[in-house]
Order: structure tokens, then sequence, then C-alpha cells
């Protein structure tokens, strides 16, 4: 590689990491309409947008709930201390819950500086199951069956269980019902909650639990081949869980 | 002699397939879209099993298709990353793509992805850098590349040649096609007061195999490329002047940002034909 290159991407970059146009003029030309620091700090300011503009995309409830200063000063240090290091602008935010955590004052798991991490937990595996791989298109356990009716057929014939990869399963300090329900900024209530989100047809659905019903799912294995029988006790709840992409037939 | 479009084909006019218009093409019968081909961006496709996955088989099924990536980084003094290039290859492999196209820029170093297209010194030794990464890709995926130029927002001073200059010694040296995007011609001459036409002049007509259309946003001393606008008036004459001397070639439409509902970009679409044709922009 090219030394004098290297060295002048490794300047660059540095540059709009820290927004800092320091020794631009010596790499870079400027004119009368922008110097060689403007010039630095359009690539800067574009850096810094993208990436916000990313989380604000995949968080737009905990956007919503904090409102744009706070989420901002979220971002801004978000950005600043997890750089994109993936080819996807998908992956960026991956951490995102898990330093917001990190980042807060310290407290109880209820303390309401822990809204942020726990929302954005929420938001985070809602783009995961999104592109995760679903049970949309697999081969139906009874070709030619309604589907409705195959489900019956299975669970009348005791077929083995699996959790999908397009299946996750989260236990909260808050309860974020309401505000998962009207999708609106509604703060969440200081109680535990149990929650799916979990993908059906290729919609996403957030899913209250009961505890019986996290833990059979949490259970269950993730592939078809070490699928197991279900319990007696989910035999009624088995068609809605279903047919909301929660647990398949293996 | 190089053939025209380095041989491949000329699909006709096409669009962007972006996440905003998925409800109108898996609604509306392909033979509706109105639209000759789609370009996807390669990076919302790698790693996904989902909607988005779900409707590019849908269109890909329908009509030809085109993979323009983001984060190749051609240009980079990183080695070459092999993960994204296995997928990027797996992809165009399950889908046949009339082919794949990237940027001549970086997008970072030491791990980092700025996820911007950054611009490269046009230095010799730059040259002959991007023209091995261009070789060893090319190999990788059994095809040519096609390289788009960047808009730009500085010049650096190391610079010895033209951008125009640069990228037909690449194509020269390494057989690559070119995306020309008009757009980014218009930007980055009026960022660096330059001729656009000039520009335009010196591309090797027979390796352009694309052109992008899009709409800036104008900061007064300078113009960002945003997709976010409809086509500017300046950039419709480059266009002309580009068909006459590089046409028929694959035409498209980039729009990201405040993206109009579909019929609206394929109006935009539909001027680039009255262009051609020598008509008014209004029909």
């Amino acid at each position: 590689m090219p030394p004098d290159l290297a060295a002048l991407q490794d300047w660059m970059q540095e540059a709009i990491l820290a927004a800092s146009g320091a020794d631009a003029r010596d790499f870079v030309h400027g004119d009368n309409r922008l110097t060689a620091e403007d010039r630095i700090q359009v690539y800067a300011r574009g850096y810094r947008q993208r990436l916000l503009e990313c989380l604000e995309s995949e968080y737009p409830l905990l956007a919503a709930l904090a409102g744009p200063t706070a989420f901002q000063l979220f971002a801004q240090g978000y950005i600043a201390a997890y750089p994109s290091r993936s080819y996807t602008l998908y992956d960026f935010g991956a951490r995102f819950a898990d330093w917001l955590d990190a980042a807060r004052p310290p407290g109880s798991a209820q303390a309401v500086e822990a809204i942020p991490g726990a929302l954005a937990r929420i938001e985070r595996t809602k783009a995961e199951v999104h592109r995760a791989h679903g049970i949309e298109g697999a081969a139906p356990a009874w070709p030619g069956i309604d589907p409705m009716i195959a489900e019956l057929l299975a669970m009348a014939a005791a077929r083995r269980w699996y959790r999908p990869d397009s299946v996750r399963l989260l236990a909260l300090p808050f309860d974020f019902s309401e505000m998962l329900a009207s999708g609106e900024p509604v703060p969440p209530r200081p109680e535990p909650m149990l929650l799916a989100v979990a993908r059906a047809n290729y919609r996403v659905s957030c899913l209250p639990l009961e505890p019986w019903q996290y833990d059979w799912l949490a259970l269950l294995p993730g592939d078809p081949a070490q699928a197991v029988p279900a319990d007696a006790r989910v035999a009624s709840w088995l068609p809605f869980a279903v047919a909301q992409g929660l647990a398949a037939a293996g | 002699m190089t053939q025209p479009r380095l041989g491949l084909p000329n699909p006709g006019d096409g669009l962007g397939l972006r996440e905003e218009h998925f409800p109108h093409l898996m609604s509306t019968p392909p033979e509706a879209w109105g639209v000759d081909w789609f370009e996807a961006i390669t990076e919302n496709l790698l790693d996904n099993h989902g909607w988005g996955m779900r409707v590019f088989e849908h269109v890909a099924a329908h009509r030809p298709v085109v993979l323009h990536g983001v984060s190749l980084s051609i240009g980079s003094t990183a080695p070459l990353d092999l993960a994204y290039l296995g997928k990027l290859r797996d992809l165009a492999e399950r889908f046949r793509p009339l082919w794949v196209s990237d940027h001549l820029c970086w997008t970072g170093v030491q791990g980092v992805n700025s996820h911007d297209l950054l611009p490269l010194p046009l230095t010799e030794a730059a040259l002959a850098h991007v023209a091995e990464r261009v070789r060893a890709v090319q190999d990788f995926l059994g095809r040519p590349l096609i390289v788009e130029n960047p808009s730009t927002y500085l010049e650096f001073r190391a610079s010895q040649m033209p951008e125009a200059e640069f990228l037909a010694r690449l194509c020269e040296l390494t057989g690559c096609g070119l995306l020309l995007d008009v757009n980014n011609v218009h930007v980055s001459s009026f960022n660096h007061a330059l001729d656009p036409m000039a520009y335009i002049e010196a591309i090797p007509a027979s390796h352009v195999v694309q052109v992008h259309l899009a709409g800036p946003s104008d900061h007064g001393t300078h113009l960002i490329d945003t997709h976010d606008a409809p086509v500017p008036d300046a950039v419709w004459p480059l266009y002309a002047q580009v068909w006459e001397r590089c046409g028929p070639v694959a035409t498209m439409v980039e729009w990201d940002a405040s993206i109009p509902a579909f019929e609206v970009v394929a109006a935009e679409l539909a001027k680039a034909r009255r262009v051609r044709e020598g008509l008014p922009l209004a029909a």
C-alpha cells in the first residue's frame, strides 16, 4: 500500500471522527467559498448526521420519549464510544442499549434513568427480528392442507415444537405495554414485564407474556431437530402462539 | 476496441429499490410498475432474511436487477474485507444481477466504517493501489466491477490528475466499467469550480454501463449529494451530453431521503426519456 495514501487516510479519518480541521491546510485545498477546515467539517457533520439518523430510525420510541435534545446527547456519546466497524449500518446500533445502561447513573433496575436502556433493548430486538430467519415460506408439515387445520393437526398429533430464530424473549424491569400498544411515548410502569418479539407473515409484534408462557418458550430449542413435545398446560395457548410465530412444529 | 457498455446490456430506465415503495411494489402488478429494472443497495440485502429480502426476490423475479454497494471501500489502504466480498459473491450468484457496482472512494481504515464515500487523492500511487484492488475484486467476483464517480467536497493538494482522467486510466488498467453519476459530476464540479462538460468529455464512453440521476441539496457555498430532491435543471443538459456520448445506456433515478410516492420518482425518470427525445421537461 502506498505509505502516503495510508497516512493521508489515517489523518482524514481522525479529523472526521474528532470533527477537527487541524492541519487541514497541509492536505486540502481551500478557496474563497470554503476553507480547507470547512471542507473537512462537511464530512465530519455528514458522518455524525448519518449515524444520528440511523439511531433515530432504529429507536423511534426512545427518540420520542427522550425528546430531541436528550436523544442527541445519547447518540453523540454512543457515536464517540462505538464508531461503526461493520460493512452495514444495521449493525451500528447493536450495542446502544448496553451503552445506555452503562452510561446511566447508579441506581435500582427500576430507576427512571434505566428506562432508556430497557426501551432501546426492545427496539433493537424488533430490528433484529425484522431481519432474522423466519418461518415464512417454510414447507408445511401437511402439504395441501389449510394452514389452520394443519396447526390443529399438529397439536392433536403431539408434534414437537421449536422456537424460530425470528423470536426473541425479553425480561424487562418496566412494563411498556401501553407504549407498545399505542405506539406513543407513554412512560412505562415500574413493574417487571416478560415480552416476546416475534414475526409472522413478515409482521413483527411485541407480545406480553405470562411467566408460564415465557418459561415454556425459553425452554424450546431453536433447532427443529431438537424439538420437544408441547407441555399439556400450553395446549390451549398454542393456536395463538403459532399464529404469532412464537413457536413452530418441527 | 472495447464494445459499448463493455458488452453489457442496456435494460432501459430503472429506479432504486427503496423500503418506502415496498407496499406499492407488492400490491401492484409488475406490468404496471412502469420501470424496466431496479437497483438494490447491496448492504440492505446482506444478512437480511426478512421482508426486504422477500420484496427483492419478488422484484428480481419480474425485472432485471443490479447490486449497488456502498461499503466495498475500494480505495482504502485497509485490507479488502473478504467476508463482505464472500457474501456479495453469494448474493450475486443467487440473483444473477446484470452487474455489481460500488464507488471510487474509501469508507474507513483501522476497522472503522464512516459509512461515507470519502475522496481519494488522485495520484499515480493511488491509481496503482485502486487498480490492484479492482483487479482482485473482479477476480473474486468473476465479473467486471462497475465503479461510480463520487460527489466530493474537498480536493487534496497531493492530487496529480483530474478525476475523469483517473477513472479513464482505471478502466484502461483493469477493464472495469463505469457508473457515471451525472448529479455527482454536477456536485463535484460546482464544489471545486470545474467544468462538468469537460469532465464528461474525458470519460471513456465505451466503459459507461449505467447512469445515475439525483437531486442534491444547495448549501450556498457548496452542494451536498443528498438524493432528497428532484433532479436539478443544471443536470439535465449534462445528461443529454452523456447520452450523446455514451448512449443508449441504463439510466436510473436515485431518491434516498424525503422519499416521495413511487409515482413521483417514476415521473422523474420519465423526464430522462423526454430529455433524450429532445422534448421539454414538463409533459
